[in-house]
């Protein structure tokens, strides 16, 4: 197990001069205090510097070396700067120095620098190639991330709950390189290589013997064919890994113009509304134009009404009067030739005088009537007038007008809204660069086409991968009949190997598993210890190591806060630590930034059991000194603070 | 003697044009017709329209005789009824550029209204 010793620095960022930090030979946890800008950050990658060769400044960017000397030093005209690592690893001791020298005074660039590492094993140099085996043994750099962390770090680890994620799949990898599953995947690899070289050795000795000449034959052309599809296939799942990581990191690059991209679909859109609405209008203004050719007799309407009323009043007391005078002018015919004969018209009996006078009488009185002047030609004036008003009914309505006013009145309030609407994307894109979102859409759209193709290719050359191991194991199967003794001993070899490909393979699948269900059972108990709500009940691991939370209710947590993801990681790390072949120290830097005072003192409580060497970059809000020694009691071992000297200038100074 | 052609005062005849502007209309005969209704149920009182150009003839105009039948109806002892419907035109678009004077845009509400209001305006514009 790797354990720290010490750390000295000459010039490194902030530290000037020479410092060093010595660490306690017990286990348990450091606490080096720095208010914010004092040097947390770079302490801790004076630790990745040495370790790696490499300062990791925000959002994952590799800082140059030229940035990293001490300004203060610079200006004073000593340049460059030093890094020394003491550790033990198993029972032997190493000091691992990093050192930068200019090669020409004022350096500019990385240029400018010489750049020179040495590693000692129990006071004995070692080479550069064993060095670097060295440190590749003792601290790959791919598992770095579980010992060197920030909250920034931390927050990765969601993205193992997404599938899709480039950084989730390499912490995928990089989890399962620190569990040690390569051993094993490896091994897989080099049986199923050794497989396939006894395979041909086998067909290449059939080949040699007249027996077996034809059937040595196939098996070799089988394998050269099985080889083709093989290097296919593995060349095409490349193609196919590089088309993802192009698609990811398209979709990357896309992520930064999202808020442009949903601007520029919803400007398009709106141009389209904008066509549409065009469309409408004209639509509705054909319409309005052929009904207001109407309008006048629209608006004439109740005017006319009341005058055809009047007229076809007067057309009916015309009527009347006429029938009246036809009716009176007949009866005065009749009573006139009743009384003429002197006999009753209707029954035929004498008149009396009496009689007589009453019929004069009545004829006085029809006369009136009969004698009326005729309003036939009036009568036949109303009518014409009546016909005339008829004529002008209007073939559409009042209510019809109105409706298309109002659509048009909408559809230009619409146009209005969109016009607007279009101006203020206009604005808010006024400094995007359309054509680079168009071709990264494009080209992003390309990638998932010619993924698509590829996932094909892979499948149809699998099935003649498969199909020709099928065709070979059956020759290899009639060549195990046919052949003598002497290509027992290749066969013999073939078979061992498969089966011991095979079970490397499903050592593979075992191991996986396990390490998923201790890591899961590892990061539940932690988790446990670390949370503050009762409620959550376990931590459920998904096929890449991404852990969610359970509720009691047996319900997933899908929205977690960033103090929640924090815990999560956490519980990760801690789980990875118990689970990993290989073990070290953990150094994190501000881990509390998100958590508040009940978390903390969780976390703080814990670490002891997370690492038995834990070094803590914190600020004193951040975690009170106080609360730090009263939870962790002896388990504290050392406390350093990063003291301020000047904006460019900080000491480290031991405190307990 | 009846009119053979239909005048419009230079106001008017500018107006026409902003009302053909509006998009309202397919022909001016038809905005003409509309100042003429509004002139009728207003009961403008009739007259003589001053300076009017010659803009249609009344057979293009009234090419099936029905506005002369209206004006037959509504004004019986009227014996020159293209005169008469000249001069409701005129009044009525006179009418109508004055409700339409300070407004935004001219509309079909706008204009309609002007027939439900009471108001009775007598002579056109010069």
């Amino acid at each position: 197990m790797l354990r720290l010793q010490s750390i000295t620095l000459e010039n490194f960022g902030p530290y000037k001069g020479r410092q060093e930090i010595v660490f306690p030979a017990t286990d348990g946890v450091v606490l080096i205090y720095g208010e914010n800008m004092r040097g947390k950050t770079t302490l801790l990658n004076a630790f990745r510097y040495a370790l790696f060769g490499k300062f990791i400044g925000r959002g994952q960017s590799q800082i140059p070396i030229h940035k990293i000397g001490n300004w203060e030093a610079g200006e004073e005209g000593v340049y460059g700067f030093k890094v020394e690592l003491n550790f033990s690893f198993g029972a032997d001791q190493y000091v691992l120095t990093r050192i930068c020298s200019p090669r020409r005074t004022p350096p500019k660039t990385d240029a400018d620098y010489d750049l020179e590492s040495f590693l000692t094993k129990n006071n004995s140099q070692l080479s550069g190639d064993q060095t670097t085996h060295t440190l590749s043994l003792i601290m790959p750099e791919d598992v770095s991330r579980f010992f060197l962390f920030d909250g920034e770090l931390l927050q990765q680890y969601e993205e193992l709950l997404r599938d899709e994620s480039s950084t989730g799949q390499e912490i995928k990898q990089a989890i399962e390189r620190i569990l040690g599953l390569p051993v094993l995947t490896n091994g897989r690899l080099d049986f199923s290589q050794l497989q396939r070289n006894a395979a041909r050795s086998e067909a290449r000795a059939a080949t040699a013997d007249n027996r077996t000449q034809l059937l040595g034959a196939q098996t070799e052309t089988l394998i050269a064919k099985q080889e083709i599809h093989r290097k296919e296939v593995a060349r095409l799942i490349g193609e196919l890994g590089r088309q993802k990581q192009a698609k990811l990191g398209l979709e990357e690059d896309l992520k930064q113009f999202e808020k442009f991209r949903a601007l520029f679909i919803e400007r398009d859109r709106l141009n389209s509304d904008l066509q549409k609405e065009e469309v409408n209008r004209t639509t509705c203004l054909g319409k309005l134009m052929e009904a207001m050719a109407e309008a006048w007799k629209i608006v004439l309407g109740p005017h006319l009404k009341e005058r055809r009323q009047d007229l076809e009043e007067l057309a009916l007391s015309i009527k009347l009067a006429e029938e009246r005078r036809a009716y009176a002018a007949k009866v005065s015919v009749d009573l006139q030739s009743s009384l003429d004969a002197g006999k009753c018209g209707t029954c035929g009996h004498e008149l009396e005088s009496t009689a007589k006078n009453a019929i004069r009488e009545r004829i006085a009185t029809y006369s009136v009537d009969s004698k009326a002047t005729s309003r036939a030609e009036e009568l036949l004036v109303v009518e014409k007038h009546l016909s005339a008003l008829q004529e002008l009914e209007p073939r559409t309505s009042r209510d019809y007008l109105f409706e298309l006013q109002e659509q048009l009145d909408q559809g230009r309030v619409h146009t209005a809204s969109i016009h607007s609407r279009i101006s203020e994307i206009l604005e808010q894109t006024r400094n995007a660069d359309e054509s680079e979102v168009r071709r990264l859409q494009s080209e992003h759209d390309r990638v998932v086409r010619d993924m698509t193709l590829v996932a094909e290719g892979i499948k149809g050359e699998q099935r003649e991968l498969d199909d020709t191991t099928l065709r070979l194991q059956k020759v290899q199967e009639d060549l195990k009949k046919v052949a003598g003794h002497d290509l027992a001993r290749f066969r013999r070899k073939r078979e061992m190997c498969q089966k011991l490909h095979a079970l490397f393979s499903s050592a593979v699948d075992v191991y996986r598993e396990k390490l998923r269900t201790d890591v899961a059972v590892d990061a539940t108990d932690l988790f446990l210890q670390l949370t503050t709500e009762p409620e959550y009940r376990e931590l459920q691991i998904n096929e890449n190591y991404g852990l969610s939370i359970v509720h009691q209710s047996g319900q997933t947590i899908t929205i977690r806060s960033a103090g929640a993801e924090h815990i999560v990681a956490l519980s990760l790390m801690g789980a990875l630590q118990k689970n990993a072949p290989l073990r070290g120290p953990i150094i994190m830097d501000s881990p509390f930034g998100r958590l508040d005072s009940g978390h903390t003192e969780r976390v703080v409580k814990t670490l002891p059991l997370m690492s038995s060497q834990a070094i803590l970059l914190v600020y004193e809000s951040e975690l009170e000194p106080d609360l730090a020694r009263g939870v962790l009691g002896d388990a504290l071992r050392r406390e350093y603070k990063i003291v301020r000297k000047s904006a460019r200038h900080s000491s480290l100074e031991r405190q307990v | 003697m009846d009119k053979v052609a239909i005048g419009l005062t230079a106001p008017n005849d500018q107006f026409v044009g902003q009302l053909m502007e509006s998009g309202l209309f397919g022909q001016e005969m038809e905005a003409a017709k509309l100042a003429m209704s509004i002139a009728i149920v207003k009961k403008s009182s009739l007259g003589d329209v001053q300076g009017a150009g010659t803009k249609w003839n009344v057979g293009s105009f009234d090419r099936d005789g029905q506005l002369k039948r209206l004006m037959g109806v509504l004004y019986p002892t009227v014996d020159e009824p293209y005169r008469v419907m000249e001069f409701l035109i005129n009044t009525g678009l006179k009418i109508m550029a004055d409700a339409c004077r300070n407004a935004s845009n001219i509309d079909v509400r706008r204009l309609l209204a002007l027939a439900e209001s009471a108001r009775d305006l007598s002579a056109p514009r010069a």
